[in-house]
C-alpha cells in the first residue's frame, strides 16, 4: 500500500519534471533512471520511435549488471516480434497489449501449439526478448502510433512485478509519450521561428540591396554599416539596450534598411558628382523621414523604425530631420549614426577624397558630444581597439 | 570448442557491450582498444574471426586489416562502420572482409551474422 502512494507521489512529480525537458534523449535518459530506482530492477531500457529511418533507436538501458548499451550504437527494426506485438493489431489480438509478461510466454505457446505460424512468431518474440533480457515489456502510443517501448529487466530480489508496478509503468509510458510528443512540438516550434526569422532577414537584406543598387558610390554600404553596428552594439553594456535580447535583432534589420528612404530620391541626385543644391539637399534630408514611414505599416518594426528615422540626428541637437538632442535619441539610431559615418568617411564619395583609418577615428573622437552619442563612441573605439573594425 | 572473436573498437563502452553479447552467445571473446593492440594481441593468439570498427584514433581499420592479413592469411573480419557508403571505397574483401554492419545495429541482425559467421 505504501509503495503505492510513493508511485502515485513520483509519477506527479516525474510528469510535472517531463514537461519542462524539452529533449528527447534527456528524457529517456531521466526516465530509464528513476524507473531502474523505483522498481528496483537490474537494469531499463527503451525503444524510442526514430521518424527518418523508420526504426527504434535504443535510447537508454542503465544499471551496472544489466546489458549497459552504448548510446547510439543499437537500434531495433520496425518488423522485430517485440515490436510487430504491440503494433500488429491483427497478431495475438486477444492478448491484452498494455504490456507483455515474458511469464506468458508458456501459457501461449501451449494455446497455439496447433497454430504453426503464430507459435513460429511466439519463439521469435522469446529470442526477441531474452537478447535484450528483458521481464516485462510495456508500450507506449500515440493516436494508435507505436511510439516507445520499455523493457523491464530482472528485479534486484528477483520477485515478481506486482499489479501496482505494471500500472504504474502503463501510467509512465503514457506521460513519457506526452512528454515527447510535447519536446517535439516544441522543437517543431523553435525551428519553425528560426525559419520565419531567416525568411525576414532576407527579405530584409533583398531591400537593402534594392537601395545600393540605386547609388553607384555606396555599394554595400547597408552591409557594412550593418556588420560595424553590431560590432559596435557588443560593447554597449546591455542595461541600456532596450529589452536587449531582441535589441541585436532589431539594430541588424534597421541598420540594413536605415537608407531605404532613398527609395524615394532620384537616382541623379544620388549619384550627382558635385554639390547639391539647397533645394536637392533638402530633398535628401528627408530621408530618414520617409524612410519611416515605409516601415510604418509593419507593427512589429516599431524599434527598427525608430533607428531609420533618426539615425542622421546630432547628439548635439544640430542633426536632421527633427533636431532631437542627445538622450532623446534612441539608442539603436545613435549606433546607426557612428557606423554610417564611418562607413562615408572610409569610401571614396564624389565630393572628397577616401580618409585614412587613424584620420576617421580621430574625427570620430573629436565629434564626441557633438554629432554623436558619448556612449556609442566609447564603444566604436572598443571594437577599434578589439581590431573588430 | 568454444570459437574465439578478437573485438577491435576505440570506444571501451562498446567493446564492454560487445564482450558481454558475444559471451551470452557463448563465445569467448579478447578485446582491444585500438590498431596497434590488435595487432599485438593478433600475434600471440588464434581467433576465429574479428569484429572492427573501422574508424579507429590512431591506426586506421583498414591498415589494420592489412596487417592482420600478412600474420593470418585467413583472417575474417567484420566492419562496423557509422556510414558505409563512404567507408568502404577501398576493396576490403581481399583483406578478409566477410560483411559489414551498420551502426546504429539491429542486435538480432547482429547476433544472426556473427553466429552464422563462426559456425564457418
Amino acid at each position: 500500500m505504501k509503495r503505492r502512494k510513493d508511485f502515485k507521489e513520483y509519477l506527479s512529480h516525474v510528469a510535472k519534471q517531463m514537461i519542462l525537458i524539452h529533449d528527447a534523449d534527456l528524457l529517456s535518459k531521466m526516465v530509464i533512471r528513476t524507473v531502474t530506482r523505483t522498481l528496483g530492477v537490474k537494469y531499463s531500457g527503451l525503444f524510442l520511435y526514430d521518424k527518418n529511418s523508420q526504426e527504434y533507436i535504443i535510447n537508454v538501458s542503465s544499471g551496472q549488471k544489466g546489458l549497459k548499451i552504448p548510446v547510439g550504437f543499437a537500434k531495433i527494426k520496425s518488423t522485430r516480434p517485440i515490436i510487430k506485438f504491440f503494433s500488429d493489431k491483427n497478431l495475438l489480438p486477444e492478448v491484452n497489449k498494455d504490456f507483455f509478461l515474458v511469464t506468458q510466454l508458456p501459457a501461449l505457446k501451449r494455446k497455439y501449439k496447433n497454430d504453426p505460424k503464430t507459435l513460429d512468431f511466439l519463439y521469435n518474440l522469446e529470442n526477441d526478448i531474452s537478447l535484450y533480457r528483458a521481464k516485462l515489456i510495456v508500450p507506449g502510443f500515440f493516436r494508435n502510433n507505436l511510439l516507445v517501448v520499455f523493457f523491464i529487466g530482472k528485479k534486484e530480489d528477483s520477485k515478481r512485478f506486482t499489479k501496482g508496478e505494471i500500472n504504474f509503468l502503463t501510467v509512465l509510458s503514457s506521460d513519457v509519450v506526452m512528454a515527447i510528443q510535447n519536446a517535439k512540438l516544441f522543437e517543431d516550434t523553435k525551428q519553425q521561428l528560426e525559419e520565419n526569422k531567416r525568411l525576414l532577414l532576407n527579405t530584409v537584406e533583398a531591400l537593402a540591396n534594392a537601395i545600393d543598387v540605386k547609388n553607384e558610390y555606396t555599394h554595400g554600404h547597408a552591409e557594412r554599416v550593418t556588420k560595424y553596428s553590431m560590432s559596435i552594439a557588443k560593447y554597449i553594456p546591455n542595461h541600456l539596450k532596450v529589452a536587449y535580447q531582441s535589441f541585436e535583432d532589431s539594430l541588424k534589420i534597421a541598420a540594413l534598411l536605415h537608407d531605404i528612404g532613398k527609395i524615394g530620391i532620384p537616382e541623379d541626385i544620388l549619384n550627382k558628382p558635385s554639390f547639391l543644391t539647397k533645394q536637392e539637399m533638402d530633398l535628401v534630408k528627408k530621408h530618414p523621414a520617409m524612410g519611416a514611414e515605409i516601415l510604418e505599416p509593419i507593427n512589429e518594426f516599431k524599434i527598427i523604425s525608430l533607428g531609420v528615422k533618426y539615425h542622421h540626428e546630432r547628439y548635439d541637437g544640430r542633426g536632421y530631420p527633427y533636431n532631437l538632442l542627445g538622450d532623446e535619441i534612441p539608442l539603436i539610431a545613435s549606433i546607426i549614426s557612428v557606423a554610417d559615418a564611418f562607413d562615408a568617411m572610409s569610401s571614396d564619395r564624389p565630393y572628397r577624397k577616401t580618409m585614412k583609418k587613424n584620420e576617421i577615428i580621430k574625427e570620430i573622437i573629436s565629434n564626441k558630444n557633438k554629432q554623436f552619442s558619448p556612449i556609442v563612441v566609447d564603444a566604436f573605439l572598443k571594437t577599434v581597439s578589439a581590431q573588430e573594425i | 570448442m568454444r570459437k574465439k572473436v578478437l573485438i577491435v573498437d576505440d570506444e571501451e563502452e562498446i567493446l564492454a557491450f560487445m564482450a558481454r553479447f558475444l559471451k551470452r552467445l557463448e563465445i569467448d571473446t579478447a578485446t582491444a582498444i585500438s590498431g596497434e593492440d590488435a595487432i599485438e594481441i593478433y600475434k600471440k593468439n588464434s581467433f576465429d574471426f574479428v569484429l572492427l570498427d573501422i574508424h579507429l584514433g590512431g591506426m586506421n581499420g583498414v591498415d589494420v586489416l592489412k596487417i592482420l592479413k600478412k600474420l593470418d592469411p585467413k583472417v575474417r573480419a567484420m566492419i562496423i562502420t557509422g556510414n558505409i557508403s563512404s567507408d568502404l571505397k577501398t576493396d576490403v574483401h581481399s583483406l578478409g572482409v566477410v560483411d559489414y554492419i551498420q551502426k546504429p545495429i539491429d542486435l538480432s541482425d547482429f547476433k544472426e551474422k556473427i553466429l552464422n559467421y563462426i559456425k564457418q
